[in-house]
């Protein structure tokens, strides 16, 4: 796929979206240079209010770099980025005051408690003397760091101090979350209670965007994504859009019994199967079709009496998706 | 009478309402920071350690002082007071310039190390609140240590010889010192990404400083026969009072201004670039250089002169050609800066301000100086410098009796030509694309070279040698602006050739050779703007609206 297609496609999926929900992010022809080579180009893309927006591409794509313009901390070269309406450019003090953000790699205070930390970060953000205890108290509810309030930050799990950045970034009680890779030293655990914490926060109704490698996990979160690849958008879109288009085709694996001959010529021949490949008697490949005829698949299989043992769907696969737009290489 | 009653009742209705907002907002300036850092801080050992090494090496010194002192019987009780005194200000001295810039030095290095800086920065603290309450938790450490010495001052008390007023300037000078080496910690460690590297830098400032204020003392006479049975704080206060270059309040201007200008500095290196606000540092410029003069005009005394006799009564006083040249010297140094920060200024300029500026409806010629804009950064640069050679000139003929000084004058007309290079070349640099930091690295790079020049041909100049006119010329020796300066210190009586070399007035063959090269370098900067389609020469909207290149490429 050319980037021209790339780009049309994804203004169409865009155009869409346009109008469907209140906006709470809107990047416009975002460019970030860096000497002669740019980091970002040409990107744009929305994001819906509530939703959880999945941020995607390899390293060196441009993840952090958009994230932290969103964030005020970079100046964009060209472009418009609005912020729940405001410019991250003119408007910084008011768009700081909307988001809560937490870069990839982030540091804590030594010396002080959990409790001081986020007494530090409620400062920050200007929030009255008088309403302080009670915001540290749910917020450390929230993210289940209650019995530590007391510990000294530097004595914590690297799972808590991330779970402490988090606490630090609902503090001001933003209506947008920045979340740079907010998983990324996580054991399994700690990731699925990050997961929960996150769909606690969309039910709260903030809006979440949230950059990860993990794709598997995002899969399961997100209501939307883009993926961008050397600083280009490549595509963007809710998820359910995503699917519609046929862009998120469906991952099968198909079991056999045993190794049969004719199998990869019973499947080209439907159009909806892309991408066969046999591996001893495990068959692979992605399905674009409806799932009310998926039964042709397995009647072209039995018609040749191959003996199926099992089928297995993955239907949301943004690994496949991730996979299947972008080449893999970085600037 | 019945409006003015308004008036003053909404005033005090206005003052009712927002004076708690101010006070509010200003007992929160960087409060968050330092209570966060103090916290911290005072659970770690370095503070109690650092405070009482401190205290005791200045014990035990003044205690083996007193032994010294004690065992010599010539010695007066007030000797032997003021012995201690000065050995008490010296130690002090050293402390607070050696021991405690270590602290400031890591003020911002360690929130980058530490990868907490983003967080900071994303938060909704202003840089300027972030910059003041790292310069105080900086400062508390020296501040603790210079409030817990008092106690070992006063044993110099019981001897006698020191003056109240001695005291109360000593403590200011080691206050002032404080807050200066504090906040030139934190402005360098805003630079560095490393604590080691930002450290090492303040280091090299320090023992710089060091070197100069020993310089100053031994100025003082301090030391030297004649100076017996009197503190180092009395002869500095004589060195700094009335006739002197330079005096009390001109000293206190420039450490406002040092002070103020690092403030602005830092503040403009921790706020993210889209938030860049270098417009203040102009002003301050503008400021600097006013103060300086009224600084260098007026000491308290030809104040209270002034109030009781008028005009007349202070310019009858006679004041010499030694302060009218001391004058001239230091507004030297101030045009220079200002020349080193005006032209380049513009290639520093973000969106957020050139869209401020071109959003303003008010009438805008006047907000040209601090508007963006290399052209209007180069014409208020030679405009400035004209302005104050104007007020020189009128001040200088207005102090003398028998006419105006001839050095000092051809000297003030050569420094808008000078100024006017310095500031046509940033404006091609700023025309060629050149990055802030290129920019004035080039510019300042030019400045300290032309400073030298005299020095580096000097020394590469045998003794015997005679240099006729052509050799000096290609030299380059007269584009220095400290030929000129040399040509005022020196007293045209004892040594007139400092003022013609080989028959060339030094002071003309510089404003023509300054003045080609300004006109040249605005040539080349108009061309090369030109040529890459800069809009630089756009005299409607506010501002040159420069945009860069990249994003007009995009």
């Amino acid at each position: 796929m050319d980037s021209t297609t790339r780009a049309e496609e994804s203004t169409a999926a865009l155009a869409a979206g346009e109008g469907a929900a209140e906006i709470a992010v809107s990047v416009r022809s975002l460019s970030k240079t860096y000497g002669d080579g740019y980091a970002v180009h040409d990107l744009s893309f929305e994001v819906p209010r509530g939703e959880i927006f999945g941020f995607i591409g390899p390293n060196g794509a441009g993840k952090t770099t958009t994230l932290r313009i969103l964030a005020t901390l970079l100046e964009p070269t060209a472009g418009e980025v609005l912020v729940e309406g405001r410019c991250v450019v003119n408007e910084t003090e008011e768009v700081r005051r909307r988001i809560g953000y937490m870069p990839d790699r982030f540091g804590v205070y030594d010396g002080v408690t959990v409790e001081e930390y986020l007494e530090f970060f409620a400062g920050a953000y200007r929030l009255p003397r008088g309403r302080r205890a009670a915001v540290i108290k749910d917020v450390l509810d929230l993210t289940d760091l209650g019995a530590l309030r007391d510990r000294m930050v530097s004595s914590l799990s690297m799972g808590m101090k991330q779970r402490l950045c988090l606490a630090k970034t609902l503090v001001h009680d933003p209506s947008l979350l920045i979340l740079d890779e907010p998983a990324s030293a996580l054991d399994a655990r700690a990731r699925i209670e990050m997961r929960v914490l996150l769909k606690e926060l969309r039910r709260m109704g903030k809006t979440i965007i949230i950059s990860s490698h993990i794709l598997t996990e995002l899969s399961d979160l997100c209501t939307s994504v883009a993926i961008i690849e050397k600083g280009e958008l490549v595509v963007s879109g809710s998820m359910d859009l995503l699917q519609e288009r046929k862009w998120g085709t469906d991952r099968v694996k198909i079991t056999l019994h045993e190794p049969r001959p004719g199998v990869e010529e019973a499947l080209v021949e439907i159009p909806a199967v892309e991408l066969v490949s046999i591996e001893e008697n495990v068959v692979v490949f992605d399905y674009a079709g409806a799932p009310g005829e998926f039964y042709k698949v397995l009647k072209a299989l039995t018609d040749r009496e191959v003996p199926v043992v099992s089928v297995e769907h993955d239907s949301r696969n943004l690994e496949n998706l991730f996979l299947r737009l972008t080449k893999g290489d970085v600037q | 009478m019945s409006s003015s009653a308004d008036g003053q009742s909404r005033g005090a209705r206005l003052a009712a309402r927002h004076l708690p907002t101010f006070v509010r907002w200003l007992g929160n300036f960087g409060w968050p920071i330092l209570l966060r850092q103090l916290r911290a801080d005072f659970r770690k050992n370095r503070f109690f350690f650092s405070q009482f090494v401190c205290l005791g090496v200045l014990g035990v010194t003044l205690i083996a002082m007193i032994s010294y002192q004690t065992s010599d019987e010539t010695r007066t009780a007030t000797q032997i007071g003021q012995a201690l005194f000065d050995s008490f200000f010296i130690i002090q001295y050293l402390i607070i310039l050696v021991i405690f810039p270590a602290f400031s030095a890591t003020a911002f290095t360690e929130e980058r190390a530490g990868l907490t800086i983003d967080l900071l920065l994303a938060s909704t603290l202003k840089p300027e609140e972030i910059v003041w309450g790292k310069f105080f938790a900086s400062t508390v450490y020296c501040l603790v240590y210079v409030v817990a010495s008092i106690p070992l001052l006063s044993i110099s008390f019981l001897f006698g010889g020191v003056e109240p007023r001695e005291v109360l300037v000593a403590y200011g000078i080691l206050i002032g010192l404080t807050l200066l080496i504090s906040m030139v910690g934190v402005c360098i460690s805003s630079w560095y990404g490393s604590p080691i590297r930002s450290t090492l830098t303040v280091y090299v400032l320090v023992f710089l400083g060091l070197a100069a204020s020993w310089y100053a003392f031994r100025r003082t006479g301090w030391g030297e026969k004649g100076a017996e049975g009197r503190t180092l704080i009395s002869l500095l206060l004589d060195s700094l009072g009335v006739g002197s270059s330079v005096g009390l309040p001109q000293v206190a201007v420039l450490a406002a201004v040092a002070f103020a200008y690092l403030f602005l500095i830092t503040a403009n290196r921790v706020r993210p670039s889209s938030d860049d606000r270098t417009s203040p540092l102009r002003a301050l410029t503008f400021i600097a250089i006013l103060g300086f003069l009224l600084a260098s005009v007026a000491s308290p005394q030809d104040i209270y002169l002034w109030l009781t006799t008028g005009t007349g009564g202070v310019w009858g006083r006679g004041r010499g050609p030694g302060w009218q040249r001391g004058l001239v010297q230091q507004v030297f140094v101030l045009v220079l800066l200002a020349a080193a920060i005006f032209p380049t200024e513009e290639a520093a300029t973000s969106r957020r301000n050139r869209a401020r500026f071109g959003a303003w409806t008010g009438p805008r010629y006047p907000l040209r100086i601090f508007a963006p804009g290399a052209f209007w950064g180069f014409a208020y640069a030679v405009a400035l410098t004209a302005l104050s050679s104007g007020v020189l000139l009128l001040g200088l003929g207005a102090g003398r009796q028998d006419g105006i000084d001839g050095a000092a004058v051809q000297a003030l007309l050569t420094m808008p030509f000078y100024i006017a290079a310095v500031a046509a070349l940033g404006f091609l640099l700023a025309a060629c694309d050149f990055t802030p930091f290129y920019a004035r690295l080039t510019v300042s790079f030019v400045l300290v070279i032309t400073a030298l020049l005299p020095f580096i041909f000097m020394l590469s100049k045998e003794r015997e040698e005679v240099w006729t006119g052509w050799d000096v010329l290609w030299r380059a020796y007269y584009l220095s602006p400290l030929t000129l300066w040399q040509s005022l210190v020196a007293d045209p009586a004892e040594d007139p050739s400092q003022f013609l070399l080989f028959g060339v007035p030094v002071a003309a063959a510089a404003r023509w050779i300054l003045g080609g090269l300004g006109a040249a370098f605005l040539a080349a900067g108009v061309l090369a703007a030109r040529r890459a389609g800069h809009p630089l020469l756009r005299f409607a909207g506010g501002g040159d609206a420069r945009a860069p290149r990249a994003a007009q490429r995009a």
